[in-house]
């Protein structure tokens, strides 16, 4: 495999872009007044409906860290007269893809189904959102996995690293919560801990609401109402403020493996919109393209120091941030980290040049349209723009949106922030763990001989 | 509402079959025996060419494992007329991503560019596939950059695990080694032994290209004559007469213990005959055995485990079909920790039984009816669908028989079923892979430390 695709996973949160081919998307208003963003199409006789709530793990109560996840989580255990495995059971049945996410600003949801399945879906789907049942037992056994889930995380040296990186930036700011929580806070969260969550997130002023596929305005409409329209009007949303920028800071944890990983990144907390947008660009040009970026360049391509490296730029409605990781040999790591912080050093004296910016307008525009490819992809994309309150062709313009940004502007903030001295990185195996002194030890497989 | 939604699944024969799509599939080949498929689909103004070598792991000459994918790498490493860098700024500038991967059969290299990008990314593709200028000093940074990659994946025990497996299952056959190469032989692959590789493998005759999106055929066809359609015909690719296994019974049980194993797992092997000579309805009955005994609901291995208390919390099968082979393989997760050899018996016991009482007709109908739907759901997956018809048509599927798929898996029989659970997951001839948390008496557990010692960069 030439690149891992852990990494592209990662870009997902940023889709950017340029076109307007895809120019099928309309609102439409419900009988009761729901708006709905369609992208109609009947090619396939498939339908995916997109949902979403503002407010996600951001919402989580101190000490309830995990809330918003398992919410998520619960959402589709039952409904109604249906207890978790009867519900379950019936969308096995129906083969239907269902997903409900909780992220740091929103929980969100897609169901796609074959067009004969949609009546029945959409029943289920209504006692999920009207009569959910939040069992105490479904409940445990949710939270059972969950556990199952963060032990996992637990023994992933690359997931360690994010957490530690997330811990050593953010502190107390909602961005370094773990959204799947900790082992202890999960325990704590009880049915009615769901209730709340319900009460404050799951109401219509947060609600967005999106369709794809195989549908027609009409049928829509009646649809979203049955579902949707009997939600309480309005909830209750903590809006997080910015974090304060960060300040350079280290961490090691120390791990006998093959390769140590590796995590950096930054806050940006103080940027105008525009420069939002500039530092999308700066990104792809420092190590957002995955076999073009500077980083790539420098650490895989002149010197063979990893495999997988890379950053991504998220975006908040609080912040901008840029992170990225990398895996290196533990012999080679501390040289790998030299090459990123003097990457990160240079964008002052060496900003992205009128090449690269173009580069790397031309790729974003292209990433955004695959990331929309999929049904429950553009339903997801929908929703979130709505959400940010885009009108007219939410996705053409979404694509276009770098047109008017033009280099000077990308060199002036690439210049314009201390990079090095906000940059966060933490590792986990650059530092040898002590030997164990148990014989059961596992043997360290040893690296293979370097090519002199 | 429960029996109201057991609805007959030949309604949703119609919608996948190729008769009654928009727009069907085509095929052609050109005269240097290069084969094209073209998969419409005009959502967006984007397109995926993927190209398919009947070259992997497998091929890899004795002494020389991981050459395969050493190659892959390679072929991003610049042509005469391309330069080293010159194909990624290419492919962005189009707006564009790509990535390859090299397995036992085959090696594939894909793009996803937008339309206008395609007469481009054809132009590099064929390009390459005439041959390879790769600087000494570049192929020597690469193979470094392929022993990170060996390194990222030996820190995950399951693919540790799954090294000893394919050793266990194959013995000293073609599958036996990981396609990154076995540790004594990957650090010392050449660039002069991967352009041999290249050379031996790399022809129009033996690849498939699969182009998956805003095209047309005929306009496909052009670009292909003007691009591909330049290269000369080839030598005939070396024969592979592996693709035949001779039958064998494998019985090991490997093991892997290691720190950081989250939970213990207990898989089982099977070794069934390969696309060379494996029906499309055999394989079909196979697969549809794996989704009814991974089943959540229903399946009626994971309801004869907990009748017998067996110590696990999750069950997973799972078909793959290779050239050579198909793997059939279950797989259980413990409950707790150190009992992963205590689940074979449980699994074995459930296996047996279940050959005794055999499928039944309602889990069989219930499994068609949620591969059609998944069929249809993952139309719009235009670089999956890609790969899905590349992967199978490397194996030596046709593009009808792969198009046929829903009719295939809809005629396929209980007594198919049954019959493919009695010869092919016989009660030996079985590999069992363990692995397991390692009980060191010093956990050595990853955690983050609650205070790190946090200190300035600079």
């Amino acid at each position: 495999m030439r690149h891992l695709l852990a990494l592209l996973a990662l870009v997902i949160p940023l889709l950017a872009a340029a076109m307007t081919a895809h120019a099928g998307t309309s609102e439409i208003i419900s009988p009761r007044g729901l708006r709905v963003w369609l992208a109609e199409d009947h090619g396939t006789p498939v339908f995916t409906l997109g949902f979403r709530f503002a407010g996600g793990s951001s919402q989580d109560p101190p000490g309830k860290e995990g809330l918003a996840h398992i919410a998520a989580e619960m959402f589709f255990q039952g409904g109604g007269k249906l207890g978790a495995d009867d519900y379950t059971g019936l969308w096995n049945q129906l083969g239907a893809e269902i997903n409900m996410e909780a992220r740091l600003e929103s929980v969100r949801g897609t169901v796609k189904v074959v067009s004969q399945d949609r009546g029945k879906a959409m029943e289920l789907l209504g006692l999920a959102v009207n009569e959910p049942r939040l069992d105490a037992d479904a409940l445990a056994q949710v939270r059972d996995q969950v556990a199952a889930a963060i032990e996992r995380e637990a023994d992933d040296p690359e997931a360690v690293a994010f957490r530690m990186y997330d811990a050593l930036a953010f502190g107390s700011h909602p961005r370094a919560r773990p959204v799947a929580g900790t082992q202890d806070t999960i325990r704590t969260i009880t049915p009615g801990d769901l209730a709340a969550f319900r009460r404050n997130i799951m109401t219509r002023d947060g609600l967005t609401l999106s369709a794809v596929g195989d549908i027609t305005p009409a049928e829509l409409g009646p649809l979203v109402d049955r579902i949707f329209a009997n939600l309480p009007a309005q909830g209750q949303i903590i809006q997080a403020g910015p974090p304060p920028a960060t300040t350079s800071a280290r961490s090691d944890q120390p791990l006998n493996s093959e390769q140590a990983q590796v995590v950096f990144g930054l806050a940006l907390p103080d940027l105008t919109p525009r420069e939002q947008l500039a530092a999308e660009l700066i990104n792809y040009t420092l190590g957002g393209s995955a076999f073009t970026s500077r980083l790539f360049h420098q650490v895989r391509e002149k010197r063979g120091l990893a495999y997988s490296i890379g950053t991504t730029l998220d975006r908040y409605s609080f912040m901008a941030e840029l992170s990225g990781s990398l895996g290196s040999a533990p012999a080679t790591v501390e040289e790998a980290i030299g090459l990123v912080t003097q990457e990160f050093d240079g964008l002052a004296d060496n900003p992205p040049s009128d090449d690269e910016v173009a580069e790397a307008k031309a790729a974003l525009a292209g990433q955004y349209l695959r990331g929309v490819i999929k049904q429950a992809d553009l339903a997801n994309e929908l929703t979130l723009r709505m959400s940010e309150g885009a009108a007219g062709d939410p996705i053409g313009d979404y694509a276009n949106r770098f047109s008017t940004i033009t280099p000077d502007e990308v060199r002036a903030l690439a210049r314009r922030i201390p990079w090095s001295s906000r940059l966060v990185i933490a590792t986990v195996g650059a530092i040898a763990a002590p030997p164990a002194r148990a014989a059961a030890t596992p043997k360290l497989r040893t690296p293979p001989a370097r090519e002199p | 509402m429960l029996r109201a939604l057991v609805i007959a699944y030949q309604l949703l024969l119609c919608a996948a079959a190729p008769a009654c799509a928009a727009e069907p599939a085509a095929t052609f080949t050109l005269p240097n025996g290069l084969q094209v498929v073209v998969l419409p689909d005009h959502r967006l103004p984007i397109i995926t060419h993927a190209v398919y070598y009947r070259a992997g792991s497998a091929d890899d000459p004795p002494g020389q494992t991981g050459i395969a994918h050493f190659l892959e790498h390679l072929m991003f490493k610049g042509t005469r007329r391309f330069p080293n860098g010159q194909y990624d700024l290419i492919v962005t500038r189009a707006g564009g991503t790509n990535n390859a991967f090299t397995s036992n059969d085959k090696t594939y290299y894909y793009e996803q560019v937008m339309t206008e990008g395609l007469a481009k990314v054809m132009e590099l593709d064929a390009d390459r596939m005439a041959g390879l200028d790769v600087a000494a000093s570049e192929a020597a940074h690469e193979l470094d950059v392929v022993l990170e990659e060996r390194r990222a994946y030996l820190d995950d025990p399951e693919s540790v695990l799954a090294d000893k497996a394919g050793h266990a299952l194959y013995g000293q056959g073609v599958y036996a080694h990981p396609v990154l190469g076995e540790a004594s032989e990957t650090p010392s692959l050449t660039l002069e032994a991967a352009l041999a590789f290249h050379h031996r493998q790399y022809s129009p005759a033996n690849a498939i290209v699969v182009i998956a999106g805003d095209a047309e055929p005929q306009t496909v066809r052009a670009l292909a004559e003007a691009t591909y359609g330049k290269l000369p015909a080839a030598p005939a690719p070396p024969p592979r007469p592996w693709a035949v296994l001779p039958a064998a019974c494998p019985d090991g049980i490997v093991e892997e213990r290691h720190e950081r194993v989250a939970r213990d797992k207990a898989s089982l092997y099977f070794v069934t005959p390969g696309a060379a000579v494996l029906g499309v309805q055999t394989a079909a009955a196979l697969s549809l055995l794996a989704d009814i005994l991974q089943d959540q609901t229903a399946s009626p291995l994971w309801r004869s485990l907990q009748d017998q208390g067996a110590p696990a919390s999750d069950l997973s099968a799972g078909y793959e079909l290779k050239l050579a082979a198909g793997e059939f393989s279950i797989a259980l997760t413990a409950n707790e920790d150190g009992q992963a050899l205590q689940l074979r018996p449980a699994l074995l016991d459930a296996l047996a039984m279940l050959r005794r009482t055999g499928i039944g007709a309602a889990m069989l109908e219930a499994a068609k009816r949620r591969q059609l739907t998944e069929h249809l759901l993952r139309a719009d997956d235009q670089l999956g669908e890609a790969t899905r018809h590349g992967e199978l048509l490397a194996i030596g599927r046709s593009l009808t028989e792969i198009e046929a798929e829903p009719k295939t898996i809809a005629s396929v029989t209980l007594a198919d079923v049954n019959a493919v659970l009695r010869d092919f997951l016989p009660n030996r001839c079985f590999a069992t892979a363990l692995l397991e948390r390692s009980s060191t008496a010093e956990p050595a557990r990853l955690r983050p430390a609650p205070q790190q010692p946090a200190h300035a960069v600079h």
